[in-house]
C-alpha cells in the first residue's frame, strides 16, 4: 500500500483546522447580529467603523453619534460577556466531563454552578460588611471571586463523593449533584428571606441569569479570570484525553495526575465562578455544547476544548439575542433560553443512553 | 532489570503481600500465577509505581522506581490494564495514538502514526483502525490497548536502543483462544527484541508454553520461581491451587503440561 495516500477516517490535522475556521466564521456571523440587532440598528459596516475609529482607523462606512454610543456603551460590553460567559462555561463543561469520564458532568447539573452562585448571593446581600472589611479588595472583584472560591468548594465535594477508586459513578456523580444544588437551593433561600426589597429583585434577575446591564467596569474582573480558564485548559488537551482511559492509565501514560487534576478543577472553578458572578446560572451550556462538538467533530479533548469555547460563545450570543427580542419590549432571563433548549437536549441523552447501552 | 525487593503490603489491616521479591530480566517473559487473592494485582500495582508498599522497593535499571521522571518511566514501560474505563467514541486510531502521548516532545504526528499503524499490524488489530472504539467487542478492545501499550514502547529506529518493559495484568482474560496465543505470541517477540514482559496469568499451560520464569503467588507470598519446568509440578499445584493434577510433556513443544484429575 502506498503511504502517501491518507486513508478514509485518518486523523487529519486539516480537517480540525477546517472546523475551528468555520466555528470562528460562526462566531463572527453571531456577533454582528448581536451587535446589529435592537432598539438602534447597527449595520456590521458602522460597526466596524465604529471599532476602526476606536483606534483610529479611517474606514469607508459611516456612522452616527448615537450608533457609536450604543455600540460602545451597551451593546459592545454585553456582546463580550456573551463571549466570555459561553466560551467559559462550554470549555469548563468540557473539562468536567473529561476529569469525570462522563459526559453529563455540567457545571450546573453537578453543583459547581450553584455553589458559586450561593457564595454570589452571600455576597449580594451580606456584601456590606465583608467588603468593609476587606478595603484593599475592590467591590467589583469580590463577587467573582467569592464564586470562584463556591464553585471550587462544590466540585471538590462532588469530585470526592463520586469519584471511587479512579472511576466516577453516573449516577452518584448526578445524585450528589442533587444534593448539593439543593443545599445551595436552601442557603439563597434563606439569603432570600433576610433580604430587603432592593437585593430581592436583584437576586432573582441575576439568579435566572442575564447578561443585561453589564457595564466595562463590571466586566473588567471577570474578564482575565474566566480568560485564564478558556486560554489555559486547552493545555491540557492529551491529559484528559489520556484520563479517560482511566486515572491509572494516565498515570502509566506519564501524567502527574494528581497535580493536573488539581490545576483543571481550580481553573474550572475560576472559569465556572467568574462566569456566573456576574451573569447567573446559565444552564446547560456546558453539557449540550461539547455534545455537540463530539457529535460533529469528535471526543479528542485536542480540538474539543477550543471548538466548545467558539460554539459556546456563538450559542450563548444568539440565546441572548432571543431572550432580547422574544418578548419586547421586556427582556428574557437568558437563562430561561438555554434551560428551554438544554433541558429537552438532556432528556434526549439520557433516552438514547438507553439505547446505546452505556456511554 | 525491573527489581523488586522485599515487597510487604498490608490493605486495612490485611497482609496482602509479605516479602515477595520478583526479577523481570530484560528478553525474558515473566509469568505471575497464583489463586484468586493470592496478591498477583497489588504486586502488579507495585511493580507499575501506582501503590507504594510498606516494605521493600522497585528499581528499574538500578534507580528506584520513584526517583525516575515520569516522562521517562513512561517512555520505556508500558501497561495494559486489565480493564479500561474508555467510553466516549474515539476511532481506534486515535485511542492507540493516546499511547505516543509520552513522546509528544521529541516526535511527529506523521512519525506517530506510523508506529500506530505498525503497533496495530503488530497485535492483529490493523483492520479496526477507523473503527469507533466503543463498538468493539471485549476482545478486540483488549487488543486495541495491547496495541496502544505497544505503540507507547515502540522501538524506533532512530533512537538509542533502552530497555524497555511491557507490564500485562491478566491480558488474556476476555480473549478467545486464538487470541490468547496471538497475545503471549506478540510478549514472546517482544522479548526476543530485547524488552522485558511481565504477565499476570491464571491459564497453566499458557504460562508453561510461553514463560521462561514464572512465579507463583500463595497467600501474599513466593510459594515457587523458576523456570516452568521447575514450577508447573504436580506437588507445587497442589499447595497453591489445592487441586490434583498431573503434568505430562506436551506432545510437541515438550514443556509442561497441566491436566487437571
Amino acid at each position: 500500500m502506498s503511504v502517501t495516500a491518507i486513508p478514509r477516517g485518518t486523523l487529519r490535522p486539516y480537517r480540525n483546522t477546517v472546523w475551528m475556521v468555520s466555528l470562528s466564521g460562526f462566531l463572527l456571523f453571531a456577533i454582528l447580529l448581536s451587535v446589529g440587532k435592537g432598539a438602534v440598528s447597527i449595520s456590521p459596516g458602522a460597526f466596524f467603523a465604529i471599532l476602526g475609529d476606536l483606534i483610529g482607523l479611517e474606514l469607508p462606512w459611516g456612522f452616527t453619534a448615537r450608533e457609536q454610543s450604543v455600540l460602545i456603551g451597551i451593546r459592545l460590553p454585553r456582546v463580550c460577556l456573551g463571549i466570555l460567559v459561553g466560551a467559559g462555561l462550554a470549555i469548563c463543561g468540557a473539562t468536567l466531563q473529561g476529569l469525570f469520564r462522563n459526559p453529563l458532568a455540567d457545571p450546573g447539573l453537578i453543583g459547581v454552578s450553584s455553589g458559586a452562585a450561593l457564595a454570589a448571593v452571600a455576597v449580594i446581600v451580606l456584601g456590606g460588611g465583608a467588603a468593609a472589611s476587606l478595603p484593599f479588595l475592590p467591590q467589583t472583584w469580590l463577587l467573582p471571586l467569592a464564586a470562584f472560591c463556591g464553585g471550587l468548594g462544590c466540585t471538590l465535594l462532588v469530585y470526592r463523593v463520586a469519584d471511587c477508586d479512579g472511576r466516577t459513578d453516573v449516577s452518584t456523580m448526578l445524585l450528589c449533584g442533587v444534593a448539593v444544588n439543593a443545599i445551595a437551593a436552601a442557603g439563597m433561600g434563606f439569603l432570600v428571606f433576610i433580604s430587603d426589597d432592593q437585593q430581592l429583585r436583584d437576586l432573582s434577575f441575576w439568579q435566572l441569569g442575564s447578561l443585561g446591564s453589564i457595564t466595562w467596569e463590571k466586566l473588567l474582573p471577570v474578564a482575565p479570570l474566566v480568560g485564564l480558564a478558556v486560554f489555559l485548559l486547552p493545555g491540557f488537551a492529551r491529559f484528559l484525553n489520556a484520563m479517560l482511559l482511566g486515572e491509572a492509565e494516565a498515570h502509566h501514560l506519564g501524567y502527574d495526575v494528581e497535580r493536573e487534576k488539581r490545576f483543571a478543577v481550580l481553573l474550572v472553578a475560576l472559569g465556572t465562578g467568574a462566569a456566573v458572578s456576574v451573569s447567573g446560572i446559565i444552564g446547560f451550556v456546558g453539557l449540550v455544547v461539547p455534545h455537540l462538538i463530539r457529535l460533529l467533530i469528535g471526543p479528542n479533548h485536542v480540538i474539543l476544548l477550543p471548538a466548545s469555547a467558539l460554539l459556546g460563545a456563538s450559542l450563548v450570543l444568539i440565546a441572548d439575542l432571543v431572550s432580547r427580542h422574544i418578548v419586547l419590549p421586556a427582556e428574557l432571563p437568558i437563562g430561561i433560553v438555554t434551560a428551554c433548549v438544554g433541558g429537552p437536549f438532556f432528556l434526549w441523552l439520557l433516552s438514547r443512553r438507553r439505547v446505546d447501552g452505556g456511554w | 532489570m525491573l527489581a523488586a525487593s522485599g515487597i510487604g503490603i498490608s490493605i486495612g489491616g490485611n497482609r496482602i503481600l509479605d516479602d515477595v521479591s520478583l526479577l523481570v530480566m530484560p528478553g525474558e517473559v515473566t509469568a505471575v500465577l497464583g489463586p484468586n487473592g493470592a496478591g498477583k494485582s497489588t504486586l502488579m500495582n507495585v511493580l507499575t509505581g501506582a501503590l507504594k508498599p510498606d516494605r521493600g522497593n522497585v528499581t528499574l535499571s538500578g534507580t528506584s522506581l520513584s526517583s525516575w521522571a515520569r516522562g521517562d518511566l513512561a517512555r520505556l514501560r508500558a501497561v495494559l490494564p486489565q480493564y479500561s474505563s474508555l467510553s466516549f467514541p474515539f476511532p481506534v486510531q486515535e485511542v492507540v495514538l493516546m499511547g505516543r502521548s509520552p513522546h509528544a516532545r521529541n516526535s511527529s504526528l506523521e512519525r506517530d502514526l506510523t508506529i500506530v499503524r505498525a503497533a496495530l499490524r503488530e497485535s492483529g488489530t490493523d483492520h479496526l483502525e477507523h473503527r469507533i472504539y466503543t463498538t468493539l467487542s471485549g476482545g478486540e478492545r483488549q487488543r486495541v490497548h495491547l496495541a496502544r501499550a505497544l505503540a507507547q514502547i515502540w522501538a524506533a529506529e532512530d533512537v538509542p536502543k533502552q530497555e524497555r518493559y511491557l507490564l500485562l495484568d491478566e491480558p488474556t482474560a476476555s480473549l478467545d483462544l486464538a487470541h490468547q496465543h496471538a497475545t503471549l505470541e506478540i510478549a514472546r517477540r517482544l522479548a526476543e527484541n530485547g524488552a522485558g514482559v511481565v504477565a499476570i496469568l491464571h491459564d497453566l499451560n499458557l504460562a508453561a508454553m510461553y514463560a521462561d520464569r514464572i512465579c507463583m503467588l500463595k497467600a501474599g507470598r513466593v510459594h515457587a520461581e523458576g523456570t516452568p519446568r521447575a514450577v508447573i509440578r504436580p506437588d507445587t499445584i497442589e499447595a497453591v491451587y489445592d487441586v490434583a493434577a498431573s503434568v505430562i510433556a506436551h506432545p510437541t513443544r515438550g514443556c509442561p503440561l497441566v491436566v487437571t484429575a
